[in-house]
C-alpha cells in the first residue's frame, strides 16, 4: 500500500548538493500536480467510503456485467490516477493472477455441465473455466482499485482517517514515515565513509563484504539509537504525555463532502440492496443460470455504473472547468 | 521578577569526581537576550539543560533554580512545556514527525489545543518564519538551515517566554547560521522573549546580546554587558579569548603589548571594538595618534612573514584536469571543468557556498564517485573524513575504536605485530591528547574530541593524502586551534592535505593556500594572504576592519604585527632618519618575537 511513499524515498538523501534537492523537489511537486485530481482533493472520509463501498460492491456482486464495470471504470481511473506507467507495474502482478486463477479453478472444480476435455478423466468444464475467468477478473478489478486506493488515500489522509481509532498510533505512523528516509540517508553516509576509508574495495570476496555490511549496520544502529535520544528530549520538551492530546490535520469538510457522501451512500446503498435482493443473481453450476432481467436489475447496473465513473467524471468537469476559467483570464 | 534564578548550584554527572557545575549563582531578567560562552565540556549544555524541568540531566544536584520565583521542580508539566521552550544542537535528531506542517503542530496537539485554534496558529507562525512556501513539504527535503528554523518555529509556536538555544547553529554554514541568529533577534525584539543562546561563534551573537556569561569547568567566570566582558576576557589569556571577535581581539592584543604607552593608554579609555565597523574606526584612531600617514602604506604591503606553511615541494598529489560531474543524467551539472592541482604537502582549502559542489569535488577525488568526462589523478593513498564523523565510530571504547583500524590486515603489512598495533595506538592517543579518555565511548566524546578520535583513526591506515569534509563544524575555538596543530604536524610529515569548508577564519589562519568553488568551477585560487586579500566581501573579519589602511592582512596575528610595525616606526622616527629596508627589518624581528611568544604559548 506504500508503494507512493517507496517512490518518494528513494528519490530522497537530499544534501548531496542542493541542485540535486532542488530537482528531487520540482519531480515531487510535479508528480504530486500529475496526481493531484479534483476527486482526491475532496475530504479524505469522501475518498475512503467511495473506495471502501466500490471495492466491496466488487466483491459481493458476483456478476459478470456488475465485473465487467468495475473492471473498466477501475481501469481508466488507475490510468488517469497512476499514468500508464503505473498500470504496466500492476500488469505484471495482474498477468499471472489471471492466468493462476483460469487455469487452476477448472482443474480443482469439476462442477458444471458442459465437459470441454478430460485431463485423467476428470472433466474440465465450460462453466469453471467462465467462473475462473470470473473471479480472476474480480481479483484484477480489486487491484485497480486498489492501486487508485494508493494515490488517493495519501500517508496524512490515513493518518487523519485512522489516526483518529488509535490516537498513539498516528504519531507511530508519522515518525516511521519519518524514520525511514533519515536511515537511508545515514547509511548512505556510513557506507561512503567506509568507502573513503578505503574498507571496502571493488572485488571484495562475499564473506568481507558481509562483514563490512554488518559493521556498517551496527553504526547505524548506534548512530540511530544515540540521536533517538535527542528526539525524544525534544518530544517531552514540547509536552508530549501531557494528557488530552489532540490530533491536528489539514482536512476541512465543506458543503461539497456532505453531497458526495449523500450521494455514494445512497447509490451504492441501492447497488447493495439489488444485489442482496438477487436480481443480479448469477448460477454458475451446473449450468449458467441468471435470474430474469427486471427493473430492479437495470437500476443494480446503471447506479454502480454511475458510482463506479463518478470520480473520473467529477476529475474531467473539474479540468473542463479550469480550462474554461483560463480562457476568460 | 526574575524570569531565572540559580541559587548556589552544583552538579555532578553519576560516576564523575569533577562537579559539572560549581556552586552557579546569577538571574537572568525579564526579556533579556543572553549568550552563553566558554569552551565544550566547560558545563554549558549542563547549565542550560537545568532551566527546563524535563532537560534536568540526571545525577547528583544542589541548589535552587527558580522560574518567576518558582522552584522549576514543582512547576506544572504543562507550564513547563509551554512557557519554557528549548532548541538543540542538530536539526535532524529533533525533527518528529515527516510533515513541515505535522512538526509545527506537535507541540499544540500535546497541549490538547482544537484543530481550529492549531489551523490558525500555525498559519501565523509559518507566515512569521516566512515556512508557508514549505508548509506542506516533508521534513527530509529540507536543507539544515531551514530544519533549524522549523525546529525553532515549533516550539515558539507555544508561545514560549524563555527560550533556551542550545548551540543551535554549530551544524549550520555560516549563512544559515546568520539568518538563524536574526531570526533569534528578531523573536525577542518582537515578543520580548527571554532568550539564552550558547554559542562558539561569538563573531555576531556578541553584538546582539544584552548580558554574556562566560564559564570555565563549570564556574561563571564573568556575568555582564559584552563590552565589560570583552574587556575581562582580554585582559588575561584565556581559552576563550580565541573566540572572541576578531575587532576585540586585536584591539586587546595591540593594547596588551603597549600598555604602558601613553598614546595607547588614551586610546584604551575608549570603548573598545566589538564590530568590524567598531574596529574600523578604532584602527582610523589609531592612525591619527601615530601621524604615520606617509608609511603606513609602504610598511603594510611589506610581505610580512606568513606564519602559514607553503608547500615544500613541487610534486602534484592531487590533480584534476578539466572535470565534469553530474548526479543524473537529466540534472545539471555539479561540477563542469574543474581544473585542480594540489602539491605534494600543502594544507588547500575548498571554500565555496551551500551547493556549489565542494562535497561532490572530495568524493570524486576519494574515487566514491566518477567524473563522466575529465581525468581525476592521486598520487599515494587517499582517505577522506566524513563531515558527520559518527558515520565511522564501531567500538564501544576510544581504544578499542583505534585498534579496529587495524583488523583489516590486507590494509597493513601483514607482518604488523600486537605490541606495534598497542604501541602505535599509543602513540595515537598521547599525540591526539586522548589519553584521559580511552575508556569513554565514544559518543560520550566532545564534537571536538570526536573529530580528533576520527582523525586519529583514519591516521592509522596511513594515507598520504587526507581529505577533510568541513573540520571545524560544531567545535570550539580552542579545539580548533589544536586541530590545527595537529594539521600542521601532519603536514611536516608529508601528508596532503585538502579541506572543504565554510569556516573563513580557519582557513585564512592555517590554510597555505586557498580555492573558490562556485557555479561548478574553481574560480579564484591563490596563496590564503593574496586569496583573501584579493576578495572584498568572502573574506575574514580582520581583513574586512584593516583592509582601508593595511594591504593584504588577514588574520588577527597580522593586523596586530602590522600595527605593531606602525608603532616601532612611530618610535624609530624621532631618532633618525632610517631606511624603509630598517623599518622592514623592524617589522619583522617584532613578528619574529611575536611568534616566539606564540610558541611558548603552546608549547
Amino acid at each position: 500500500m506504500q508503494s507512493r511513499q517507496g517512490v518518494i524515498m528513494e528519490i530522497a538523501p537530499e544534501n548531496i548538493t542542493e541542485n540535486i534537492t532542488e530537482n528531487i523537489t520540482r519531480n515531487i511537486a510535479e508528480n504530486l500536480n500529475a496526481k493531484e485530481s479534483e476527486f482526491s482533493r475532496l475530504h479524505p472520509l469522501v475518498n475512503f467510503v467511495y473506495l471502501a463501498s466500490v471495492v466491496a460492491i466488487t466483491i459481493i456482486a458476483n456478476n459478470p456485467i456488475m465485473l465487467c464495470i468495475a473492471f473498466f471504470a477501475s481501469l481508466l481511473y488507475s490510468v488517469i490516477l497512476c499514468g500508464i506507467g503505473g498500470v504496466k507495474k500492476t500488469l505484471f502482478l495482474v498477468i499471472p493472477i489471471l492466468v493462476f486463477t483460469v487455469m487452476i479453478q477448472p482443474l480443482f472444480s469439476h462442477n458444471g455441465n458442459t465437459p470441454l476435455y478430460y485431463i485423467n478423466n476428470n472433466a474440465v468444464t465450460l462453466e469453471s473455466v467462465v467462473y475462473g475467468l470470473t473471479i480472476s477478473v474480480l481479483l484484477i478489478s480489486t487491484i485497480q482499485w486498489f492501486a487508485c486506493y494508493n494515490v488517493l488515500i495519501t500517508s496524512d489522509k490515513f493518518l487523519y482517517l485512522f489516526g483518529r481509532i488509535i490516537p498513539s498510533l498516528a504519531l507511530v505512523i508519522s515518525m516511521i514515515f519519518r524514520m525511514i528516509p533519515l536511515l537511508r540517508y545515514r547509511f548512505n553516509e556510513i557506507d561512503e565513509a567506509q568507502v573513503a576509508m578505503g574498507k571496502k574495495l571493488k572485488g571484495m570476496g562475499l564473506y568481507n563484504r558481509a562483514k563490512v555490511f554488518m559493521k556498517e549496520l551496527s553504526i547505524l544502529i548506534a548512530w540511530s539509537l544515540e540521536a533517538s535520544i535527542d528526539t525524544s528530549d525534544s518530544m517531552e520538551a514540547r509536552g508530549y504525555g501531557l494528557k488530552g492530546r489532540t490530533s491536528f490535520h489539514l482536512f476541512k469538510w465543506k458543503m461539497v463532502d456532505c453531497v458526495w457522501i449523500v450521494a455514494i451512500l445512497l447509490i451504492s446503498g441501492t447497488c447493495i440492496y439489488g444485489i442482496v435482493e438477487k436480481s443480479v443473481q448469477i448460477y454458475y453450476f451446473p449450468t449458467f443460470k441468471m435470474n430474469e432481467m427486471s427493473i430492479a436489475s437495470y437500476v443494480t447496473f446503471i447506479s454502480f455504473a454511475i458510482l463506479a465513473i463518478s470520480p473520473i467524471i467529477y476529475d474531467l468537469g473539474g479540468k473542463l472547468k479550469w480550462r474554461r476559467l483560463n480562457s476568460k483570464m | 521578577m526574575a524570569t531565572i534564578e540559580f541559587k548556589n548550584v552544583s552538579f555532578t554527572y553519576p560516576n564523575c569526581e569533577n562537579a559539572a557545575l560549581e556552586e552557579v549563582s546569577f538571574t537572568i531578567n525579564e526579556s533579556e537576550f543572553v549568550v552563553v560562552c566558554g569552551a565544550s565540556g566547560s558545563g554549558k549544555t549542563t547549565l542550560l539543560r537545568h532551566m527546563k524541568k524535563n532537560m534536568v540531566p540526571y545525577g547528583r544536584g544542589t541548589g535552587d533554580i527558580l522560574y518567576r520565583g518558582q522552584d522549576i521542580e514543582t512547576l506544572l508539566d504543562r507550564m513547563s512545556a509551554s512557557e519554557i521552550g528549548y532548541v538543540q544542537q542538530n536539526p535532524d535528531n529533533q525533527i518528529v514527525t515527516d510533515k513541515v506542517w505535522h512538526e509545527l503542530a506537535f507541540g499544540l496537539e500535546s497541549l490538547g489545543e482544537s484543530n481550529a485554534a492549531i489551523r490558525k496558529k500555525t498559519a501565523e507562525m509559518a507566515e512569521y518564519f516566512g515556512i508557508a512556501n514549505w508548509y506542506r513539504k516533508n521534513v527530509w527535503e529540507l536543507s539544515g538551515g531551514q530544519k533549524q528554523l522549523l525546529n525553532l518555529a515549533s516550539v515558539m509556536i507555544m508561545q514560549p517566554k524563555v527560550l533556551i538555544l542550545d548551540e543551535p547553529t554549530a551544524q549550520l554554514d555560516p549563512i544559515a547560521a546568520t539568518q538563524f541568529f536574526d531570526t533569534i533577534c528578531k523573536i525577542n525584539r518582537d515578543f520580548g522573549t527571554t532568550i539564552i543562546l550558547s554559542e562558539h561563534r561569538l563573531e555576531e551573537v556578541f553584538t546582539m546580546a544584552d548580558k554574556v556569561l562566560a564559564m570555565d569547568q563549570g564556574k561563571i567566570v564573568v556575568f555582564d554587558t559584552p563590552e565589560k566582558v570583552g574587556k575581562f576576557l582580554t585582559s588575561d589569556n584565556k581559552s576563550l579569548f580565541y573566540g572572541l571577535p576578531s575587532a576585540l581581539k586585536i584591539y586587546a592584543e595591540v593594547r596588551s603589548e603597549y600598555d604602558s604607552d601613553l598614546m595607547i593608554q588614551e586610546i584604551s579609555n575608549e570603548k573598545c571594538p566589538i564590530t568590524v565597523k567598531e574596529g574600523r574606526l578604532w584602527l582610523d584612531s589609531l592612525k591619527i595618534l601615530t601621524q604615520s600617514k606617509q608609511l603606513e602604506n609602504k610598511v603594510a604591503s611589506t610581505n610580512i612573514a606568513s606564519s602559514n606553511i607553503t608547500a615544500s615541494s613541487n610534486k602534484t598529489a592531487i590533480e584534476l584536469k578539466n572535470v565534469y560531474f553530474r548526479y543524473e543524467k537529466k540534472n545539471q551539472d555539479i561540477l563542469s571543468g574543474v581544473d585542480l592541482c594540489v602539491k605534494k604537502g600543502e594544507m588547500l582549502a575548498i571554500l565555496g557556498g551551500n551547493g556549489a559542489g565542494k562535497t561532490t569535488l572530495l568524493k570524486l577525488i576519494t574515487g566514491i564517485k566518477k567524473p563522466y568526462s575529465g581525468k581525476v589523478k592521486a598520487e599515494g593513498k587517499v582517505i577522506a573524513l566524513p563531515q558527520n564523523v559518527q558515520a565511522i565510530f564501531t567500538e564501544i571504547t576510544v581504544e578499542e575504536e583505534l585498534g579496529e583500524s587495524f583488523t583489516d590486515k590486507s590494509l597493513h603489512n601483514n607482518s604488523i605485530t600486537k605490541e606495534d598495533i598497542i604501541s602505535s595506538i599509543e602513540e595515537m592517543l598521547i599525540f591526539m591528547e586522548l589519553q584521559n579518555y580511552r575508556k569513554t565511548n565514544p559518543y560520550d566524546l566532545s564534537g571536538g574530541q570526536q573529530q580528533k578520535l576520527a582523525i586519529a583513526k583514519v591516521l592509522l591506515l596511513q594515507p598520504q593524502i587526507l581529505l577533510l569534509d568541513e573540520p571545524t563544524k560544531g567545535i570550539d575555538p580552542y579545539f580548533k586551534r589544536s586541530l590545527a596543530q595537529i594539521l600542521n604536524t601532519l603536514i611536516s610529515k608529508g601528508v596532503t592535505i585538502v579541506m572543504v569548508s565554510h569556516d573563513i577564519e580557519f582557513c585564512a589562519q592555517y590554510a597555505s593556500r586557498c580555492a573558490m568553488l562556485f557555479d561548478g568551477t574553481i574560480v579564484s585560487e591563490g596563496s590564503t594572504r593574496a586569496f583573501f586579500g584579493g576578495n572584498s566581501f568572502y573574506t575574514t573579519a580582520a581583513n574586512r576592519m584593516s583592509r582601508h589602511i593595511f594591504k593584504n592582512c588577514v588574520t588577527c596575528e597580522q593586523v596586530v604585527a602590522a600595527c605593531k610595525g606602525v608603532f616601532e616606526i612611530e618610535n624609530s622616527i624621532e631618532n633618525t632618519d632610517k631606511t624603509l629596508a630598517d623599518i622592514d627589518r623592524n617589522v619583522k624581528d617584532t613578528i619574529t618575537v611575536q611568534q616566539r611568544r606564540q610558541n611558548e604559548k603552546k608549547s
